[in-house]
């Protein structure tokens, strides 16, 4: 026999004690009466003795059965031995809701959402539920939730849950709540033995259920449980055209206004790329979509900007798009630095979550460069006396408009309040550098700065390295000695990638690099992945490698494997917080003619305008994976509505954030430490419809099953689509049996008159030692 | 009990002198001699009687003297005028030997009614410290009343209290200390032990020589078996008995209402009992054992009487009196 409620069942029984321990104390109670006549009373006590003891009893069974008799009426037993009483054991039904972001899609014609209409079936599924069934509920908004998990029978919070539930904006995790599922399906002797549905609610859109991923086998060992899926739309049939806005570019991650107000920088707008893309059965038929892309500060309502408009024109067949607007950037205020967010949208169509795309860019009035290096006196010896670090100095601000300010740092006066404040730093005399200062420049990297390192011109033995590659931890074995060319070698225009650091000037690239030789090298040869090699030359060997902060953190990890927890999907996330630029050759014209050349000023700026805004690390993530916080903080704070996130120590959130929208990061003492913003999954908003027979055989999967489509899509005995018109007809097993709890209440009734009965009838006599 | 009248058919004030027999009043006079004095009055007064009629000493008759009479006894005057030995015969003496046995095992401490309550504002405890009007009190007042009562007859009066044996005792004797040895004997409190009424008549037997009229003043809580033997063998020497039987009301009602451990005063234990459960059966074992007792004493000819200690002491005292000249008058017959 099961319970509905142990607990009380328990709870009851154990208040049987409080009749018997009164029994017990009874004696205690009261003073004794002294009497003269007392071999009398024993007399009588004697002849009445048996009759006497046989009432005592009676009447203590009577009270020990009424509280017996609540506690199972409370606890609502259920007879499972079928002879007994009509119905059998209780059934079990997981319910795995679709709330991600494909659930927000709204309906033609009804206007209802996805979700509404998925709620509507759970809730008339939970409803059918008899007392002795239990109801289970995971939410598919990934990663999945389990939010009832093992199967409660109290059906009431169950259905409160399900009505409480809305739409989220990350992608749905079919797989992991199946694997939910069936671990709690498959946890226990008592669970297994119990007939168990899983009922999935879904759209099974493109976005929803990637068929193309085979779903783990996690009701594979669980062969009485059968599932009941809502059947996808008819590929024939029509269905809604969702046009998403799946990413905003900046040109630069950092926008620079060189202090000039906003007002006066009419003209200078930053170039914005804008991707769009349709899902749905509607891509076949051409389209017009209204495009605007506003740039706004941190915190400032977007409304307040108006931004640039655009209209994208829609080819039938096309499914992206990518649009060019120009957007005024923001001031940097006071401080000299600041974040914007740009914002693009798109006018409302079915799908409203994947409308918006936010991006943060950083605003700062100049990047603040320091160059670690000894200071000259004096002015003697002409251009080929100049020192790597004079070198790095013009070619960092080579006008007095440039919006990059250059700060010398004495190598013995480098400390963390020197670094402080900078975007990037130059290490040209790397020799002069102790552990210490590596220590700090590891620091400063990983607090999301750009160092670049190049070798000393005058060294002849190089030991610095070692210092540098163990405080970074670098994938790197950079040689002792340096590497003459004879005759020189030239820049290969091929190395540049296009996305890298330098793809700005890179069409520009083969011109500047033409007349450019390297006649020394440091330690090309010995460079190994996993950096990347911005530029190199023609022998083959580097002349610029970078490493990310994920890169080192991997390295440092030793394992393989791409992307982390972010990974980089749709080109979003960064690649971590600090980057590490190494040099092979000294800017020094006895290593190299470069310092001499055109592209000395481009590659050093563009180096450091990219390279800054890269080492600072993405502020922006999808929803449903953990998201990058700015270094430094320790809580997300919402705009708007929502909970806080905590940030974990690895800077990344403790739990996956599921709703979009901008976050305020603040540090343990609530000061503000930068701006992120969350996207939609537009993949997993893709609103495409599915063939109903390849998502039976997806779902088939999850049983262990060889994937083969469903004959014609109709039901057979694991796996079945839900009947519109009877949701439960295919729930596994039968209504619970008739619950107890009515006839032991009657039956307490009986007995609470009975000990009325018996205690005004009986007594309590008994002799004491 | 019967009501006492407290006014006059003139409406002053009635003197009943029966009030002073009442348990209340009693218990509002310190000294157990004032008690006794009070009830005494009380009683003759009451029946209206001299308590000092019939109190004198006969010349009977006169008979040959034969060898071996005492010579003391010999009228001379008849020797002189006849020259002829006679012995001059007195009718008996007419006072008698009164032996009180009174009982103060540990049930004659009970009482239900608190002294307070009986004896009105003032007093909250007996002589005995006990704070209630117990069998023992009511048992001693009757006896120093008997006592009280005999000694101004010219009667011998001498004393045991008991429980399982004689505790104390005074000899017989009228002489003038004996009534204060009397109530310094009935000052004694009771003592946890039960009573043996058997062993006690044994000892008492042993110390009287002639008849006497015993009076035993106990609740006969023992034996009814032991008990008739006693009285066999009391029988068996020609003494003669009043039973006063002193019971509580309570016991004789017990109507507790609330369950309540009940512990004996004679060591008997403890039993925790719900009284409405055990009164039914408790009234028959108790009425059967009062009937058993007086039936007992009157299967031997003796008085009985059954005294409350919530009752005045007016019938026991006329039965005491009734049964003492009883007793003179089969004397003097006999």
């Amino acid at each position: 026999m099961s319970f509905v409620h142990p607990i009380l069942l328990w709870a009851g029984l154990a208040s049987i004690a409080i009749p018997i321990a009164i029994h017990l104390l009874m004696s205690q109670r009261r003073r004794p009466v002294e009497w003269g006549a007392m071999r009398f009373l024993i007399e009588a006590y004697r002849k009445q003795k048996q009759r006497l003891r046989v009432e005592q009893l009676l009447l203590l069974l009577a009270r020990c059965l009424l509280l017996a008799a609540l506690a199972a009426a409370l606890g609502r037993p259920m007879l499972e031995s079928a002879g007994l009483l009509a119905g059998g054991a209780g059934r079990t039904v997981y319910i795995l809701l679709d709330d991600s972001v494909a659930s927000g899609v709204v309906r033609e014609g009804s206007g209802e959402s996805a979700l509404a209409e998925h709620k509507r079936r759970a809730l008339e599924i939970v409803s059918s539920l008899g007392p002795s069934d239990r109801a289970g509920l995971i939410l598919l908004g990934g990663p999945a939730r389990a939010v009832v998990s093992p199967a409660s029978p109290d059906l009431a919070a169950v259905r409160r849950l399900i009505e409480e539930a809305s739409s989220t904006d990350a992608a749905a995790d079919l797989a992991g709540a199946l694997e939910a599922a069936g671990a709690a399906l498959g946890a226990s002797d008592e669970e297994r033995s119990r007939p168990a549905s899983v009922v999935v609610l879904s759209d099974f859109t493109v976005g929803s259920a990637d068929v193309s991923r085979p779903l783990p086998a996690a009701l594979g060992e669980l062969p009485g449980v059968r599932v009941l899926a809502s059947r996808p739309a008819e590929a024939g049939s029509a269905g809604v055209v969702n046009v998403q806005v799946t990413a905003i570019e900046p040109l630069r991650p950092v926008v620079l206004t060189g202090g000039v107000a906003e007002e006066q920088r009419l003209g200078e707008r930053e170039q914005v790329r804008v991707v769009l893309r349709r899902t749905g059965p509607g891509v076949a038929e051409g389209g017009v979509t209204s495009l605007r892309v506003r740039g706004a500060e941190a915190g400032a309502p977007i409304e307040g900007s108006l931004g640039s408009q655009a209209s994208v024109r829609w080819q039938p067949g096309q499914a992206e798009a990518t649009v060019s607007v120009q957007v005024d950037p923001v001031s940097a205020g006071g401080e000299g630095a600041a974040s914007m967010i740009l914002t693009a949208e798109i006018d409302r169509d079915a799908l409203a979550a994947d409308n918006v795309h936010r991006r943060v860019v950083g605003v700062r009035d100049a990047l603040r460069v320091g160059v670690i290096a000894r200071g000259r006196f004096g002015s003697e010896g002409g251009i080929t006396a100049l020192s790597a670090a004079d070198w790095i100095r013009l070619a960092l601000r080579p006008t007095a408009g440039t919006p990059i300010e250059v700060v010398d740092i004495e190598p013995a006066a480098l400390d963390g309040a020197a670094l402080a404040g900078l975007e990037a730093a130059f290490a040209p005399a790397p020799d002069l550098l102790r552990d210490e200062d590596w220590t700090r420049l590891a620091r400063f990297v990983e607090g999301g700065g750009l160092l670049v390192v190049s070798p000393p011109a005058d060294a002849s033995v190089h030991l610095w390295s070692d210092g540098m590659i163990r405080a970074l931890g670098l994938p790197w074995r950079v040689a002792r000695e340096a590497r003459t060319i004879e005759g020189g070698v030239g820049v290969d225009e091929a190395s540049v990638e296009a996305s890298g650091l330098l793809s700005l000037i890179a069409a520009e690239l083969p011109s500047l690099a033409r007349p450019v030789s390297v006649f020394r090298q440091l330690g090309a040869e010995s460079i190994e992945a996993p950096g990347r090699v911005l530029l190199g030359l023609r022998d083959g060997s580097a002349l610029a490698v970078a490493v990310s902060g994920a890169e080192r953190a991997l390295e440092g990890a030793g394992s393989g494997g791409s992307g982390g927890a972010g990974g980089s999907r749709g080109g979003e996330r960064g690649a971590g917080r600090g980057l590490v630029v190494y040099l092979t050759s000294a800017p020094v014209l006895s290593w190299t003619d470069l310092p001499a050349k055109p592209l000395m000023v481009p590659l050093v700026q563009e180096l450091v305008r990219q390279g800054a805004g890269a080492a600072a690390g993405s502020s922006s993530g999808l929803a449903g994976r953990p998201v990058e916080a700015p270094a430094r903080s320790r809580l997300l704070r919402p705009v708007g509505e929502g909970a806080e996130i905590v940030v974990g120590d690895g800077g990344v959130t403790a739990e996956a954030v599921r709703r979009a929208g901008v976050w305020l990061a603040t540090d343990e003492s609530g000061r503000a430490r930068g701006v992120v913003t969350v996207n939609a999954d537009a993949d997993g908003a893709r609103t495409g419809v599915q063939d109903p027979g390849a998502v039976g055989a997806w779902l088939r999967g999850a049983m262990g099953e060889a994937a083969g489509e469903m004959a014609g899509g109709t039901a057979d005995e694991r796996l079945a689509w839900l009947d519109d018109a009877q949701p439960t007809a295919g729930l596994s097993g039968r209504e619970g049996g008739s619950p107890l709890a009515l006839p032991l209440l009657i039956a307490a009734a009986v007995l609470a008159v009975a000990e009325l009965v018996m205690a005004r009838f009986f007594s309590h006599a008994w002799r004491e030692a | 009990m019967a009501e006492v009248p407290t006014t006059s058919a003139a409406g002053h004030p009635a003197v009943d002198a029966t009030l002073y027999l009442h348990p209340q009043t009693l218990a509002r006079l310190g000294t157990l001699e004032l008690r006794a004095k009070m009830i005494v009055e009380g009683v003759m007064s009451g029946m209206h009687r001299s308590p000092y009629k019939g109190f004198s000493v006969e010349f009977a008759q006169h008979r040959p003297y034969v060898k071996g009479d005492d010579i003391r006894h010999l009228d001379w005057k008849v020797y002189g005028r006849s020259d002829k030995l006679y012995l001059k015969q007195y009718e008996q003496e007419t006072s008698l030997d009164l032996v009180l046995l009174v009982d103060c095992s540990g049930s004659m401490r009970y009482g239900s009614r608190s002294f307070e309550d009986a004896s009105g504002a003032g007093r909250k405890s007996g002589p005995s410290g006990l704070a209630n009007w117990t069998k023992y009190d009511h048992a001693t007042a009757t006896a120093a009343a008997f006592a009280y009562m005999a000694l101004r007859q010219g009667d011998r009066v001498g004393l045991g209290i008991y429980a399982d044996s004689l505790v104390d005792a005074a000899d017989r004797s009228s002489a003038q200390g004996q009534w204060r040895r009397i109530i310094s004997i009935l000052a004694h409190h009771p003592v946890g032990r039960p009573s043996d009424i058997g062993h006690v008549i044994d000892q008492t037997l042993g110390k009287l020589t002639n008849r006497c009229l015993i009076a035993i003043i106990s609740d006969f809580f023992e034996d009814p078996a032991r008990l008739r033997t006693a009285l066999a063998r009391i029988k068996h020497r020609q003494h003669d008995v009043i039973l006063c039987q002193v019971v509580d009301r309570r016991e004789q009602t017990f109507d507790f209402s609330e369950s309540a451990p009940f512990e004996g005063l004679e060591g008997e234990g403890r039993l925790r009992v719900d009284p409405r459960a055990l009164r039914k059966a408790y009234l028959e074992v108790f009425g059967a054992h009062l009937e058993r007792v007086e039936k007992t004493a009157r299967s031997f000819g003796f008085d009985y009487q059954l005294a409350s200690t919530h009752d005045w002491l007016g019938p026991p005292l006329a039965g005491f009196v009734a049964r003492r000249n009883a007793v003179l008058k089969r004397s003097k017959s006999g």
